[in-house]
């Protein structure tokens, strides 16, 4: 099997431009209701999670989306290097393929930081190929970087501005999994997680985990159908091994955010104006 | 293998906050618990002179079990035969697999590490040890406690479930944590869930660390990864009117 080591030219992680073709995705007009809430739990623990995120028409089309049509590429981590196996390619591995990627990450995650995931594969470039509206990655996007998304963040996290870095479209399935990390991106503060799993049981693992400052997990959210999470990027945070039992495959819609608080905003109009 | 003095409770261990920690949420995990050179002793014993059988379901039905000296004879058909039966049911609740090992029924009873586990299933049968939970927990009618010895190595589960079956006089559980070292992200963490089905906060099992819960608690061992560099040993037991 043909894989490839990835760097920003086919790195399936989507670098954010402006694809701006339609708004089919909204966030569900009574969401910001519930934000003081959340507010309280982010800045108790560095973490929250808001249900029923999306209004229901999006969420379940974004799934029906994911789950029949999207083509899923294998992404691992082998500590050093990102490994992808394009979707033309992972279409046709065996299962031995399969358990030597398996082994390879593994053996990683004995050393340190890995993962192995399903991602959906597509370059900006490849998006371009779609017809206009029929990709929902455009307006997937175009829900992330959409006014309504970015103001909840900011009201359950206190920053008073946030800029979309990266996003991933990952699917966990059995055998899968990311060890705790930080994000990738240097200058992100914070993550989101818009969960679109229809059902799962806590027992497959799967769980989005948060350690403490002793290495504990203090807390960890199973996924839930229309949830979104979100998080400091200060706190190592990963994804627990998804039990070889788990009857159901994990989706979500992972963002690295980069985030400024009031004294930075200020700082740097103070910077612009005196250039 | 050293031969160590009696069991005993660490003399560092604070009732009063141990006490108030666990009236919050009916649990609490407790850091260093027996003199370390116990913990260091029962886990060099544990690792080295066990015989281990393994015990599995694929629900709250069909628990089955076998014997040490008939795992030792499984050939790989049969230990795949033990994944697939235990993962049948899509890990419902009370699906299990680990190995086990009975201290009480240990057969080489005159051996150092046999006299060793004798030493223990006295120790947690015994007053101190008992007045400890007592106090610690508010349980005035524990009287007893049981105990078994439990490795879980990669693959190895215990799904969600309660200990607590009714009417047994089962009031509370324990698990004293024996494994050296344990990475976080190898999973077999103790979960415990919060009312809306996510995770309140999963107990790493550090080595002389002991978790004491109510037995109508749900909880779960995490399935153990792949990954995991190390078996993880632990004693668990029931505390029993």
């Amino acid at each position: 099997v043909r894989y490839c080591e990835l760097n920003s030219a086919v790195n399936p992680v989507y670098a954010i431009n402006d694809h701006r073709v339609q708004r089919n995705f909204r966030v569900r007009a009574d969401a910001m209701a519930r934000t003081p809430t959340a507010k309280t739990e982010f800045d108790r623990r560095g973490h929250s999670h808001i249900r029923n995120v999306l209004n229901g028409e999006s969420a379940r089309a974004l799934y029906r989306w994911l789950r029949d049509d999207a083509s899923w590429g294998l992404k691992l981590c082998n500590g050093e290097r990102v490994l992808g196996v394009p979707p033309s390619e992972y279409s046709r591995c065996t299962s031995s393929d399969l358990r030597g990627f398996a082994d390879i990450a593994y053996t990683a995650a004995r050393l340190g930081f890995a993962f192995m995931r399903e991602e959906i594969w597509c370059s900006s470039a490849t998006m371009q190929g779609y017809p206009e509206g029929g990709h929902v990655v455009a307006p997937l996007l175009d829900l992330l970087n959409s006014d309504e998304l970015q103001k909840l963040i900011v009201a359950v996290t206190g920053y008073v501005s946030t800029r979309l870095l990266k996003v991933a479209i990952e699917r966990h399935k059995p055998g899968h999994f990311c060890t705790f990390n930080n994000g990738s991106s240097p200058s992100a503060r914070l993550g989101v997680r818009l969960d679109l799993t229809p059902a799962w049981q806590v027992d497959w693992g799967g769980l989005c985990e948060f350690t403490n400052f002793f290495g504990a997990v203090d807390a960890a959210y199973r996924p839930e159908f229309n949830s979104l999470t979100i998080y400091s990027l200060s706190r190592p945070q990963g994804i627990s091994f998804v039990a070889p039992f788990a009857r159901a495959a994990r989706y979500t819609v992972v963002c690295q955010l980069a985030a400024s608080n009031v004294d930075e905003v200020n700082s740097s109009d103070a910077v612009c104006s005196s250039n | 293998m050293p031969f160590v003095a009696r069991i005993e409770l660490s003399d560092s261990l604070d009732v009063d906050c141990l006490r108030a920690s666990f009236a919050r949420k009916g649990r609490l995990l407790i850091g260093q618990v027996l003199r370390q050179d116990c913990a260091t002793a029962l886990r060099e014993y544990l690792e080295s002179d066990t015989e281990w059988g393994i015990s599995l379901a694929p629900n709250a039905r069909g628990r089955r079990f076998a014997s040490a000296v008939t795992y030792r004879g499984f050939n790989r058909s049969q230990m795949r035969d033990v994944f697939d039966i235990a993962y049948s049911d899509g890990g419902a609740q009370y699906a299990h697999l680990y190995e086990t090992f009975s201290l009480s029924n240990y057969r080489n009873g005159s051996s150092r590490a046999g006299q060793y586990y004798a030493q223990f299933c006295e120790f947690v049968r015994s007053e101190p040890f008992l007045r400890f939970v007592r106090q610690i927990t508010g349980l005035e009618s524990v009287r007893t406690s049981t105990m078994v010895a439990c490795r879980y190595r990669a693959g190895h589960f215990y799904a969600s479930h309660v200990d607590a079956t009714g009417g047994d006089g089962h009031r509370a559980s324990y698990i004293l944590n024996l494994s050296d070292y344990w990475d976080a992200q190898w999973g077999g963490l103790l979960r415990f869930k919060r009312e809306d089905g996510h995770i309140d906060e999963a107990y790493l099992p550090r080595f002389n660390s002991m978790s004491i819960f109510l037995s109508s608690l749900e909880h779960a061992v995490g399935i153990v990864a792949p990954y995991a560099q190390h078996a993880r040993y632990s004693i668990a037991g029931d505390l029993l009117e």
